[in-house]
């Protein structure tokens, strides 16, 4: 019966990003509802693809605001918003913990705790990034043929391809580390759940309602400046990669946030 | 290992949950860690491994605090909640979670679940285990890094008398292995059965820290004795150090002398004597008349 206690052979070694990342995953998987909610992300974002182009085949040609021409940003412009699906499921996987009591198990496994909230953000946006990346391309491959089928066509030029596949990924996963941000800071499930869908998506709408200044800065909340980097050119004079810069901004003052928390707090 | 608490103090709001508390868990043996529920020892525990920012003081382990460590795992194994796992989690997927964060191999995860009896469940979601499970799972996780020192919070909480017995098995050999073994109870019937030493918190101040033989010994036994001559006996008898009280006729309570002593004075002194029994004070005794004074100390103190 002692050898049961006394390891058969040396049982680990120092904690490090490679076996934080490994465990952070594997948390991940072992939660079905994690991997149900990631796989109705991408057939979200793949019907999207799909739909729109389709849509665009069978619309209604009498109507003036149906008269435009295809264009490729069609595939990918639900993205902007289904970011939020992801921050929530991000949020949630920080927020759970706090419920289960799975937190004080983490942090007694990675007592520095940051190299922890980093592994379960690095996780998550994996994920996210390979949503994007999976579901535009597969968009951008099939739309084509679809619009065939009605004779018309967009033109994409290759720098625009990378993009808008890239970039569906990239803003998804950062979108997914605000979620990570916001989770770790409100700690609550509930709360954290209200928090994401207020800040991201009521807030930022508030300022327009009162005047054209309201406009202006609505334009810099994570959403709206973010998912320029999925727009049409033209659509907002700071361009898609501005555009990202300052959801990037926000992603970064909300995680040093909840790092900092994490660090403080008792758990 | 040697857990060493010194002048460690935690303050949630304006209420202390510990003050000032120091003492040094030794190895090679089980340390209880007594006191009423809401004593501190929960809050103790918590800031020995970090989880709790202490208000002032500090807690080390053989030197360093917990996070100082680089594979902690591997020197300090901690049950602190038998509920730690997601509900929809299974056991092996608890488990080899916390494993990776070590590099530790799926083996090691097998060891602890076949020396924890978890191997048939380890493929069963958590939320269907009982309580006992759950605190078996909590012992399996701490046992992962085969640390020389267990903390373990009510580990015995939920068990049926069979797992009392199989805790109870498990640290005495895990003391006997050296490593230092510090766990924590309400209750003083479970204590008694597993811990050499004892630690007694009350309302968040240590109150009596002593091998858990020390604790009735140490304390005063008092002798009953009935006889026709109280007073007598009583003159005989009444020396510095001796305590005589009478609650009825004919009948003596004392304290500071041993049942064979009153015995010999009796003889000498042609008393006779129609009772003589050593009361001998109960674990139990001992440990009601220290909280006791713990409570009335703070309640006159306010």
């Amino acid at each position: 019966m002692a050898t049961l206690i006394a390891p058969a052979r040396a049982a680990g070694r120092n904690v490090d990003l490679v076996g934080t990342i490994r465990s952070e995953w594997i948390k991940f998987i072992g939660l079905a509802s994690n991997t149900a909610i990631a796989g109705f992300t991408l057939l979200l974002l793949i019907a999207n693809g799909v739909a729109m182009p389709w849509a665009y085949v069978f619309r209604d040609r009498g109507s003036p605001q149906a008269d435009y021409d295809a264009y490729a940003e069609m595939i990918v412009d639900k993205t902007g918003y289904v970011g939020v699906v992801l921050a929530i499921l991000a949020a949630l996987l920080v927020t759970n913990e706090y419920r289960s009591g799975q937190i004080r198990t983490t942090i007694l496994s990675v007592p520095k705790r940051t190299p922890a909230l980093a592994s379960k953000a690095t996780i998550i946006a994996a994920v996210s990034f390979v949503i994007g990346v999976v579901s535009s391309s597969i968009g951008f491959a099939i739309a084509p043929a679809i619009l065939a089928g009605g004779d018309y066509s967009f033109s994409l030029e290759t720098a625009d391809a990378i993009r808008l596949i890239l970039g569906s990924g990239l803003y998804l996963a950062t979108m997914s580390i605000i979620g990570i941000a916001i989770g770790s800071l409100i700690r609550n499930v509930v709360a954290s759940v209200l928090t994401t869908i207020v800040f991201l998506i009521i807030v930022p709408v508030i300022p327009q309602m009162f005047s054209e200044y309201g406009t202006e800065i609505t334009r810099f909340f994570p959403i709206q400046a973010g998912s320029l980097l999925l727009a049409p050119h033209g659509t907002d004079p700071m361009g898609p990669w501005i555009g990202y810069l300052i959801l990037l901004g926000w992603t970064v003052i909300l995680f040093t946030a909840a790092a900092i928390a994490l660090k403080r707090r008792d758990a | 290992m040697t857990i060493e608490v010194q002048n460690l103090s935690k303050r949630y709001g304006d209420r202390f949950a510990v003050r000032d508390v120091s003492f040094t868990v030794e190895p090679g043996k089980v340390t209880g860690f007594l006191g009423p529920n809401g004593a501190g020892k929960s809050t103790t525990m918590r800031s020995i491994v970090g989880l709790d920012r202490a208000t002032s003081g500090q807690a080390l382990i053989d030197g360093r605090q917990y996070a100082a460590y680089r594979a902690p795992l591997q020197h300090v194994g901690a049950l602190l909640d038998a509920k730690a796992a997601h509900k929809s989690r299974t056991a092996w997927n608890y488990l080899t979670s916390i494993a990776a964060t070590h590099h530790i191999p799926k083996s090691r995860v097998d060891e602890v679940l076949e020396a924890t009896g978890l191997t048939s469940v380890a493929k069963k979601k958590v939320g269907g285990f009982s309580l006992g499970m759950g605190q078996r799972l909590g012992i399996a996780a701490a046992l992962l890094g085969d640390p020389a020192t267990l903390i373990l919070d009510e580990p015995v909480n939920g068990l049926d008398p069979e797992g009392v017995t199989w805790v109870r098995t498990l640290l005495d050999r895990l003391a006997s292995e050296g490593r230092t073994v510090f766990l924590s109870s309400h209750l003083l019937s479970e204590l008694a059965l597993i811990a050499d030493h004892v630690i007694i918190i009350g309302r968040g101040e240590i109150i009596a820290d002593s091998p858990i033989d020390a604790l009735t010994a140490g304390a005063s036994a008092k002798v009953r004795v009935r006889t026709p001559d109280t007073t007598a006996l009583s003159n005989r008898i009444a020396t510095s150090g001796v305590t005589i009280t009478s609650s009825e006729r004919q009948l003596l309570e004392i304290d500071g002398l041993s049942a064979e002593q009153i015995a010999i004075v009796a003889r000498e002194a042609d008393i006779l004597l129609t009772e003589l029994t050593p009361m001998h004070q109960t674990l139990e005794d001992a440990y009601n008349a220290l909280t006791q004074d713990a409570v009335e100390y703070v309640s006159t103190k306010r």
